[in-house]
């Protein structure tokens, strides 16, 4: 009686939102992932993740996860890219900040352990691969107040968002996000070069970024980095002297087809998006045909 | 009873082989024996499969119990990574213990070669012989690819295994080897069926002189969406008076690979070595290959990321 009950229990959370986009930040759609032969997938972190809507084309996957960086961009893709097919096509996603490194939690690492190899968790600890393993197979069982809790958090924030629906407000979304990055990566002056610490940084992650071209290349699969659009609410609080900086320093010398859509005039419509930094479905769908008519297929 | 190709360094392996995973115990042994008794000589086991130690044993059986001599026998083993135990949570996952840099054993001094050294030593000791026939690096570990097939050719130097080769390897994974290595593979292992041709990868091992082994051979036959496939499977099946398994291990011999079914079923280890006494015509194996679609029932990415 009592594991049925775990196992009804179980069915609920998996069910919801929490659990699998705030818990495991997304990943679920890595255990499901079972389709080969793919004609483009896409890494990346939020932008990515928002930008790509593949609904109309089953033959691509959206690989991005939110946050992460660019070295597990490459841990997915050194760990899935049999899925692709050759000549698939591999969309790096970049944003404007992706050249400098952020300090992930040890609680970011944690759902990796569900669909990694070992070889590929930075870190690794074994201890927390069980850990992590125990509470997908059996999450009530293993955490039964916080599922719990958190259920009734979620169930409780739908009722108020029927009532109450939040009013999108995309230039205070616009302001936040870059006060965030701001004070995220100790930039006082957007206009100004990077710091003797940030410019180490460039090149780290600009390394990372040629292993992975390079990557895809030897397997006969197409890299292409792309720069999701957003508004010009927020777009245009980056002048001229940051993109020289942050995004053609960082992109110099590599090799590969780049699509910038940052200023994409196109794409500036604000039925398009949920924040000045992320698409909404609609906006999504919009991007997403639009890109794979730019690489060229489903034309 | 099979039939025998030469590999490149003149050594001769059967045309077809038994596989062993993930057999173990008694089940295993009566494999091997009828095995034997149906004319299998190739036996293929890896150390990650932990059933060495129990094929031994059964080994030690089959000599007593038949006229098999050690020297009838050509004997498959593979040095690989360390598996989760299977009755562990994420049970048969890779540890990443053994060839990524990440990990804390790689970083002591000369690891690969002691590694290398100690699995050979561990599964001669298991398999009760002192030498293998035919051993291979069960993944091209992206990390260590190079020196571990070093001390694999210090292996065949010595007159420890008769044969080396590497599994689930690419052409760019050969090209590799040529900049360094003083003995290019004598085989490949790896997975392909008329839904799975490999052309290029088949076509590469051949021009290089590299014979190709198929594990799970009749992957296949469980692809029942491709009706087309199964329907033309059974035309020849009844055409031939063999079953569709016999028609998919009869292509792989005729393209010159080595298949290594795995059953632990007397009468479907007798048929699965029955495909010596027909021969699908060129129209056939035309139509066979006709059915490619790069079919993988295994992401191989997932067990060795950046092969």
């Amino acid at each position: 009686m009592r594991n049925y009950f775990i196992r009804f229990c179980n069915k609920i959370v998996r069910h919801t939102n929490w659990y699998n986009n705030i818990y495991w930040g997304g990943v679920s759609k890595f255990w499901r992932q079972n389709t080969f032969g793919l004609d483009v997938v896409n890494l990346g972190s939020g932008p990515a993740l928002y930008s790509f809507n593949y609904e109309e084309n089953k033959k691509c996957a959206n690989w991005a996860l939110w946050p992460q960086s660019l070295v597990h961009d490459y841990n997915i893709l050194r760990n899935y890219f049999s899925y692709i097919k050759e000549g698939g096509y591999v969309l790096i996603v970049i944003s404007p900040f992706s050249c400098l490194k952020k300090i992930y939690d040890q609680k970011h690492n944690f759902k990796y352990y569900t669909f990694l190899h070992p070889a590929t968790i930075q870190n690794f600890d074994d201890k927390e691969r069980t850990r992590a393993l125990m509470i997908k197979a059996n999450p009530f069982g293993q955490m039964p107040v916080y599922c719990v809790k958190q259920t009734i958090k979620e169930v409780l924030r739908k009722i108020k968002k029927m009532l109450f629906p939040p009013k999108k407000d995309i230039q205070k979304s616009a302001d936040a996000m870059m006060s965030g990055w701001l004070k995220q990566f100790e930039i006082s002056d957007l206009s100004a070069p990077l710091s003797e610490k940030h410019l180490t940084e460039q090149e780290s992650r600009k390394k990372t970024l040629i292993e992975m071209v390079n990557f895809c290349k030897e397997r006969a699969l197409k890299p292409v980095i792309v720069i999701p659009p957003m508004h010009h609410s927020l777009s245009l609080m980056f002048p001229p002297e940051f993109k020289t900086n942050y995004i053609d320093a960082f992109l110099s010398g590599i090799d590969v087809p780049v699509l910038n859509y940052m200023n994409e005039v196109l794409m500036d419509k604000e039925e398009y998006y949920q924040s000045a930094l992320f698409l909404n479905e609609q906006g999504a769908r919009v991007f997403t045909k639009r890109v794979l008519k730019d690489i060229g297929i489903y034309v | 009873m099979t039939e025998f190709l030469k590999l490149s360094n003149g050594v001769e392996i059967p045309h077809v082989g038994l596989g062993t995973y993930p057999m173990k115990g008694e089940e295993l042994c009566h494999a091997v024996i009828n095995a034997y008794n149906a004319g299998y000589r190739l036996i293929d086991t890896a150390d990650n499969y932990y059933n060495e130690s129990d094929l031994g044993n059964s080994l030690q059986i089959l000599y007593a119990k038949t006229d098999a001599q050690r020297k009838d026998l050509f004997l498959v083993s593979k040095v690989s990574d360390e598996l989760y135990p299977t009755n562990s949570i994420g049970g048969g996952q890779n540890k990443g213990k053994f060839f990524w840099k990440n990990s804390p054993i790689m970083q002591q001094d000369n690891a690969v070669q002691n590694i290398v050294r100690k699995k050979i030593e561990d599964t001669l000791n298991f398999l009760k012989t002192d030498y293998l026939d035919l051993y291979l690096m069960h993944w091209p570990y992206p990390d260590f690819f190079s020196e571990i097939w070093y001390e694999m050719e210090q292996l065949y130097k010595e007159g420890l295994v008769r044969a080396i080769g590497v599994c689930n390897c690419r052409e760019r994974h050969f090209d590799k080897l040529k900049q360094t290595c003083e003995i290019l593979p004598m085989v490949n292992q790896f997975e392909t069926s008329p839904i799975n041709t490999r052309e290029n990868t088949v076509k590469y091992c051949n021009e290089n002189g590299i014979k190709v082994m198929v594990y799970s051979p009749l992957m296949s036959l469980k692809r029942i969406e491709k009706r087309e496939y199964q329907e033309y499977l059974k035309i020849l099946s009844q055409k031939y008076k063999k079953n569709t398994a016999q028609i998919v291990l009869r292509f792989d011999i005729q393209r010159g690979l080595i298949p290594i079914p795995k059953s632990s079923h007397q009468e479907r280890l007798m048929t699965n070595i029955s495909v010596f006494d027909f021969v699908l015509d060129s129209s056939e194996m035309d139509m066979l290959y006709g059915f490619n679609e790069n079919y993988q029932y295994l992401p191989e990415s997932k067990s060795c990321p950046g092969l």
